[in-house]
């Protein structure tokens, strides 16, 4: 995506991997795709090659421009509101938000029940509702966690009162090396 | 992470877990719902069977590589001997539901219409067209004995989007090969 002037070459010649290594990879790889490739074609009936080039670039297109930009969002306005110890939890929450409607998008919307019409096992349940329920229980975990994190600071400030993050105190120490 | 894969594995692996079915409101099908308490991939009335699968003129006959050519009407099928088994579906859709299927062996068919042992055996449906109207039995399965033409599902006669009046269910198959509304076994 960005272009080659940006693109910094490894300096460390130990990363890069040997020439032979690289293209019997990418043989291997190329091969593989040409395999997938001709399955698609070959099978065309079932594999409906114009449908799957529209998913195939639809889905890149809807995260370059919908998805990472909802995400860049969403993470600026978190940061800015929700001070630090908190944030956990609630980008918790809202990742796992995210990733219930992408999964539950689909049900949501119908997708299929056109096709199979007449056929009452097909999306057989109230979506809206599983969706809402499902996450309902996300925010439930979140208010939780923020919970105990609310409780183990007022426990921290009554004993400690030294008002260091409870997780720095108990992070591994580095021991010095021993001669 | 780790979270929200078990929480979407919670609410989606009921589809083919029994035990956590209430919980499957993610997933797409339920495995208790559908005629006789499980789902269906395509009706009858989508493949086209409604009327043929009900005719009277409905026969399964076994043909191809045998001694004797066989044909039977459904009163025929359930007097021969019938045999019960605990098979599931499992449907690549993700779903998949264990069910108690009674019909005849395929292996008995196979016998009575003087088959070779190493007979390989394909299995053809009512409907005329679409996809998986036809699968293959090899040699292993054809003759496992739990490899039925089931005309009954849980005591009951299979249901039209079941696949009545016959269809084939055996151990170790995709739910898409456990062909419904059969209508011919041809010996090969």
């Amino acid at each position: 995506m960005s272009s080659s002037a940006e693109v910094e070459p490894s300096t460390d010649a130990s990363d890069a991997p040997s020439g032979v290594v690289f293209w019997v990879g990418a043989a291997i790889g190329i091969g593989i795709m040409a395999f997938g490739v001709r399955g698609l074609l070959e099978n065309s009936r079932a594999t409906q090659p114009l449908e799957f080039s529209k998913w195939f670039v639809g889905a890149d297109l809807l995260h370059d421009l919908v998805i990472a930009p909802v995400a860049i969002l969403v993470g600026a306005i978190v940061a800015r509101l929700v001070p630090r110890p908190w944030r956990l939890p609630v980008q918790a929450g809202f990742f796992a938000t995210a990733i219930v409607l992408a999964v539950g998008w689909a049900p949501l919307r119908g997708y299929g029940r056109a096709v199979a019409v007449g056929n009452d096992t097909v999306l057989p349940l109230d979506y809206s509702t599983a969706v809402a329920t499902v996450v309902g229980v996300v925010w439930l975990v979140v208010g939780v966690w923020l919970g105990a994190i609310a409780l183990r600071r007022w426990r921290g400030d009554a004993t400690a009162g030294d008002g260091r993050d409870p997780r720095r105190v108990s992070a591994p120490r580095r021991t010095p090396p021993t001669r | 992470m780790f979270g929200t894969s078990a929480l979407l594995t919670l609410f989606t692996v009921g589809q083919t877990f029994w035990p956590l079915r209430k919980l499957a409101l993610l997933a797409p099908r339920r495995p208790d719902v559908g005629p006789q308490g499980f789902p269906v991939n395509r009706t009858a009335a989508a493949a086209g069977v409604s009327e043929s699968s009900m005719s009277p003129d409905y026969r399964l006959t076994v043909t191809g590589r045998v001694s004797e050519a066989l044909s039977f009407d459904v009163d025929q099928l359930r007097a021969l001997p019938q045999h019960s088994a605990v098979l599931p579906i499992a449907c690549v859709e993700g779903w998949s539901t264990t069910q108690r299927w009674t019909g005849v062996r395929v292996r008995d068919l196979l016998t009575m219409a003087g088959a070779a042992p190493d007979a390989r055996v394909r299995v053809e449906s009512l409907q005329q067209r679409r996809s998986y109207r036809t699968s293959d039995v090899n040699p292993w399965q054809a003759h496992d004995p739990d490899t039925l033409l089931a005309l009954d599902v849980n005591d009951e006669p299979l249901a039209p989007d079941h696949g009545y009046p016959l269809r084939l269910i055996g151990p170790n198959r995709p739910g898409v090969m456990q062909t419904k509304w059969v209508t011919r076994v041809v010996v090969r």
